[in-house]
């Protein structure tokens, strides 16, 4: 309810046909019994509590890994894995190519707490009895196609992320762009190619939700992961190059998926990745401008050049973002 | 006093109910569609994205034109003293003043953003006013008396909630700094003055938002509530009390006298809010409550370690799981007012899958086995060709 809930406004729109009957009846009843909904503060404690539990249990483990006690803690860990995955056997919707929605809310998070459980349970099987050997591609692809196989069986988009960044870490790659702003070291040629390839690649599923029609709702998260990731790669690959001709092709190649993006994004009605690809498009332009102004040839003027760069091309990307806000709002 | 187009100020809050119904089902998506054509609203206020880009771009603007113009005029010596932040700061209020009343902008990012500079121009002139005139006494009562006076009126003028958030915060800095004069009796009851301080502005916003008169400030009024109940809490918390006074005493470790007191209100304090909150129905206090359990819970564990962080954390998340699905259980049905049906939202929230991404970046790199995940990105970054030999 807002704080100036007016219901008495109801009357003159019901009598008016703007309010059907049905609608003003449930109204009447809302007026009466107010109810509060809790579901997001359920919803909260539910992740923040398995957030916890796991992050506990995960480290119990390694600390006690060479007393008995590991061993009551591992059979917990499988019981809870097991329990988790019967339970969401048993209440899961048959599978099918687009969305499936939830049971209820609390299925949701039983699986999210049997997955990562079971993370854990293979991370301690890898480390204890070295299952998979030394091979650590192998390590790391079996977890990730079943954390895969998971998101699309019970359609659930968080276990799709955690899925996308299992696949990072196969590459050798930190997925979420927290990670790759905090940790992302770009200085090797091979590495930046590995996120570019990584960004690429998610682009790329984005796209084939769409063609294909399958689960088209997950395009959403590979866009986002995808989008991040090759756009930093082809930046980062600038810079490493900065001192070479090529460097002009990242830049080149960072301005074109943006503006390729830009235009996608009408057709998917998401202003979210129009602003984000107007965004990584202007730093790429500011780039350019930069790389010129410093060629020298102005000389004392750079620092009020520059200046006036920031004021104008902000007061532009203002305007471009306030008149595709327009063109969104008409779609 | 409020800036905005009168008329389109109440459609917006009949919009703001009907959105609301609609979310509790009450509304088709046709008849929304239908009454929000009926009454009109011309604001420029986009959603929360566009928001969050137009608030950055208006900073990149405003501070790249001062900073042009501070360079213009500083061969002529005219940005040495306090007057200038003061112009710039007069010049930004003329230049909010024209763009909300041209363009009928009203939360759109770029008016906040205007506010928000201009008050810091104003407070920030005004600070250095006061160091120029006396640079021996620190001047931080009267600064907090005008940042007040400044956050105010742009509060009641723009109905920004920032402002609202900072009228509140400025007004318990002047408390806060006035009281300290008093010396060691002022210092003694110094946490109970601010909490009573908070207390009496949860009341009075509580009291005054059904007003009429405050018609158009409900969410300020409801940042204000959040905002004093933060700082009630806060201003009674052992932990924010023992490191305030070992600061001001300059006791660094030493307990605190009389601890607890603090102690109880520490423990006591948000499940008091809980409680209240659930018996009156006032979500606000509910979820402040719910986040102050979460501290009060980490003060206890800074002073008093009872058992490993591990298993604190195994025990404490299987408890809050035990307590959310008795709670789910509870109210299968509504009960007592409370239902946990989730609303029919087309919200950004929903939209942007903000849950899923909270999970993808906190369990993204869990689960793998701890040795390779590390080692092999390490790896990577160290020699160049670790990553890719991986497969």
């Amino acid at each position: 309810m807002t704080t100036h809930h007016n219901y008495d406004i109801y009357d003159e729109l019901h009598a008016q046909k703007l309010v059907s009957d049905e609608s003003f009846e449930k109204l009447q009843q809302r007026r009466n019994n107010p109810l509060l909904s809790v579901h997001w503060e359920v919803k909260t404690v539910l992740y923040l509590g398995i957030t916890l539990l796991t992050g506990g249990v995960g480290t119990l483990v390694y600390k006690n890994i060479d007393t008995i006690g590991h061993q009551v803690i591992i059979a917990f860990i499988a019981l809870l894995t097991a329990g988790c995955f019967t339970y969401a056997f048993k209440h899961k919707k048959p599978y099918s190519r687009s969305r499936v929605e939830t049971p209820n809310t609390f299925f949701d998070y039983v699986l999210l707490l049997g997955t990562l459980s079971f993370l854990i349970l293979v991370g301690y099987l890898q480390y204890q009895y070295n299952i998979f050997g030394s091979n650590y591609g192998l390590a790391t692809a079996i977890p990730m196609v079943a954390v895969f196989y998971i998101a699309y069986d019970f359609d659930h988009i968080g276990i799709l992320n955690m899925a996308i960044a299992n696949l990072g870490v196969w590459m050798g790659v930190t997925a979420t762009p927290r990670h790759l702003l905090a940790e992302g070291t770009f200085n090797s040629q091979s590495i930046i190619l590995t996120y570019l390839a990584f960004g690429l690649m998610l682009l790329a599923a984005a796209w084939c939700t769409q063609k294909f029609v399958i689960k088209k709702h997950f395009k959403f998260t590979y866009e986002h992961y995808g989008i991040h990731a090759s756009s930093v790669a082809l930046l980062a690959g600038y810079f490493f190059n900065y001192d070479e001709g090529s460097s002009f092709l990242w830049l080149l190649g960072a301005l074109g998926l943006s503006v390729g993006l830009y235009f996608d994004s009408f057709k998917e009605k998401s202003y979210y990745f129009a602003l984000l690809s107007v965004l990584y498009g202007y730093f790429t332009t500011s780039c350019i401008v930069f790389r010129i102004l410093s060629l020298d040839t102005v000389g004392e003027g750079i620092i009020a050049l520059g200046m006036m760069y920031m004021i104008l091309s902000a007061v532009g990307i203002i305007f471009l973002l306030t008149s595709t806000y327009k063109k969104f709002k008409t779609l | 006093m409020i800036i905005h187009n009168k008329t389109w100020l109440n459609n917006l809050k009949l919009h703001e109910q009907f959105e609301d119904d609609h979310d509790a089902g009450c509304l088709t998506d046709n008849e929304l569609k239908a009454l929000k054509m009926k009454y009109m609203v011309g604001f420029e206020s986009p959603g929360i994205i566009m928001r969050i880009g137009l608030f950055v771009l208006t900073l990149i603007i405003v501070t790249f034109s001062a900073g042009a113009l501070s360079l213009f005029f500083s061969e002529a010596h005219l940005i040495d003293n306090f007057v200038w932040p003061l112009i710039l700061g007069t010049t930004n209020y003329i230049i909010l003043e024209k763009w909300v009343k041209g363009n009928y902008h009203y939360g759109s990012g770029v008016d906040n953003a205007l506010i928000m500079t201009t008050a810091g121009f104003l407070i920030g002139g005004f600070g250095w006013m006061m160091d120029t005139i006396d640079p021996a006494h620190s001047s931080f009562t009267s600064i907090s008396l005008v940042a007040l006076a400044v956050s105010v009126y742009l509060t009641l003028r723009f109905a920004d909630l920032l402002m609202s958030a900072l009228s509140c915060l400025s007004l318990l800095a002047f408390v806060f700094f006035a009281w300290q004069r008093l010396g060691s009796f002022g210092m003694a009851t110094l946490p109970f003055v601010l909490m009573l301080v908070s207390g009496a502005i949860y009341y009075f916003s509580k009291r005054i938002i059904n007003h009429p008169k405050a018609y158009y400030y409900d969410h300020c009024l409801h940042i204000i509530q959040i905002v004093s109940l933060l700082t009630l809490y806060l201003s009674g918390n052992y932990y924010v009390v023992n490191e305030l006074s070992n600061q001001l005493h300059n006791t660094p470790g030493a307990p605190l006298p009389f601890g607890f007191i603090f102690w109880t209100i520490t423990i006591l304090l948000p499940l008091g809010y809980i409680a209240w909150g659930a018996k009156t129905k006032n979500a606000v206090m509910l979820r402040i409550g719910l986040l102050l359990v979460a501290g009060a819970v980490y003060t206890f564990r800074t002073y008093y370690h009872v058992m490993p962080i591990e298993a604190a954390l195994s025990i404490g998340g299987a408890a809050m799981l035990l307590a959310s699905y008795a709670v789910i259980k509870f109210l299968k049905t509504p009960k007592k007012g409370f239902t946990t049906a989730p609303l029919k939202r087309s919200s950004v929230l929903n939209h942007l899958n903000i849950e899923s991404i909270i999970i993808g970046e906190t369990f993204g790199n869990t689960g793998t086995a701890p040795t390779d995940a590390g080692s092999r990105f390490g790896g990577g970054s160290a020699g160049g060709g670790g990553s890719s030999a991986g497969y």
